[in-house]
């Protein structure tokens, strides 16, 4: 190494202790400590150096597959923004299909639990009503298939007197 | 549609310029925090937070600058919801490596390392942006919200500190 050379060293690296350096004197003074043919006296120095490199080079490997996962994960839950819209819309006709249907049954069912009975389209629940009122409509029937009947007795006589004459 | 656009831009933007300087931000919390694993997780969360803040990031001058900012932010807080004073990290044991008194390269670094680990926060984090991820001045005045001055300032403390100290090593030549 020239004498130029290593003045120039000797006062880049007072510069660089006071940090007066740019960064572009301190790329000359770590290519100087990385050519191998270092002053005995600046070994400490190019072990500094050293050190910034070492440290430099350190990688934060384990978290490197962290973001990308993560990323993936959110982005899918944006696009699928609208898809949980649609599910959930659908779910609550579903909901309200499933009430009404059930709700209808339970009427139904509500509906047969009594006895009960139609009079001039309106419904009637007290039974003892319903009861009498049956029994008053059964009573008319019978009523009227008595007078029915009736009219057969006349037949009856004249098949007595049908028989009553071919046995003379 | 314009929505989506945006949010594929800044993801974008993202991926080109945060997820790239990982490792430098690791490094930054490493030096900060002065422990491996809570440097992780460090860097775990300040990643979910710039992704959070991925469409801010448009508007920020220098995005990498930025992102140190808030990991060194981060690793303060960190510091201080530990309650850990100012760490006075003892000397290491001193190697003497060999029979004559001389130390070998990597023992070398192994006792720097520990020399800028027992520098204070500030000068340990600007040595470190400096001369270990070879930032401009400007730049580190940014992320510690220092001026430029101070800054200079605190570079050559940090760097006259460790100049005394090396001067006690006795490295064999290689």
């Amino acid at each position: 190494m020239n004498v130029t050379m290593k003045t120039t060293i000797a006062t880049l690296i007072e510069k660089y202790f006071s940090a007066e350096t740019t960064l572009e004197e301190e790329q000359i003074i770590r290519n100087y400590f990385a050519s191998g043919e270092i002053d005995k006296e600046w070994l400490p120095y190019k072990a500094l150096f050293d050190t910034f490199n070492t440290i430099g080079e350190e990688k934060s490997t384990p978290s490197v597959s962290f973001m990308p996962e993560k990323r993936k994960k959110v982005s899918i839950f944006e696009n699928r923004k609208w898809i949980f819209a649609i599910k959930a819309v659908a779910s609550c006709i579903l909901i309200v299909l499933v009430v009404a249907l059930l709700k209808n049954s339970y009427e139904d069912y509500t509906l047969h639990k009594d006895t009960y009975i139609v009079m001039n389209g309106k419904r009637i629940n007290d039974s003892e009503l319903a009861v009498k009122y049956a029994n008053e409509q059964l009573a008319k029937s019978s009523q009227k298939i008595k007078k029915g009947l009736s009219k057969l007795d006349k037949l009856e006589k004249l098949q007595k007197l049908n028989q009553s004459v071919k046995k003379k | 549609m314009y929505g989506t656009q945006n949010i594929n831009m800044t993801t974008e933007i993202f991926n080109q310029t945060i997820l790239p300087i990982t490792d430098r931000l690791f490094r930054l919390s490493k030096s900060i925090l002065k422990d491996e694993e809570r440097a992780k997780d460090a860097l775990q969360d300040v990643l979910t937070k710039l992704w959070e803040k991925r469409a801010e990031m448009n508007h920020v001058h220098n995005p990498v600058a930025f992102s140190l900012q808030m990991m060194r932010n981060y690793c303060l807080n960190n510091i201080r919801d530990y309650h850990e004073t100012e760490e006075i990290s003892e000397d290491i044991v001193f190697i003497e490596a060999d029979s004559h008194g001389k130390m070998e390269q990597k023992e070398a670094v192994k006792i720097i390392i520990n020399f800028i680990e027992q520098l204070p926060e500030l000068q340990r984090t600007v040595i470190h942006l400096r001369d270990v991820e070879g930032l401009e001045i400007k730049e580190i005045a940014q992320i510690t919200s220092l001026s430029e001055n101070a800054v200079t300032v605190n570079l050559s403390r940090a760097r006259q500190q460790i100049r005394k100290k090396l001067i006690t090593l006795n490295i064999k030549t290689a």
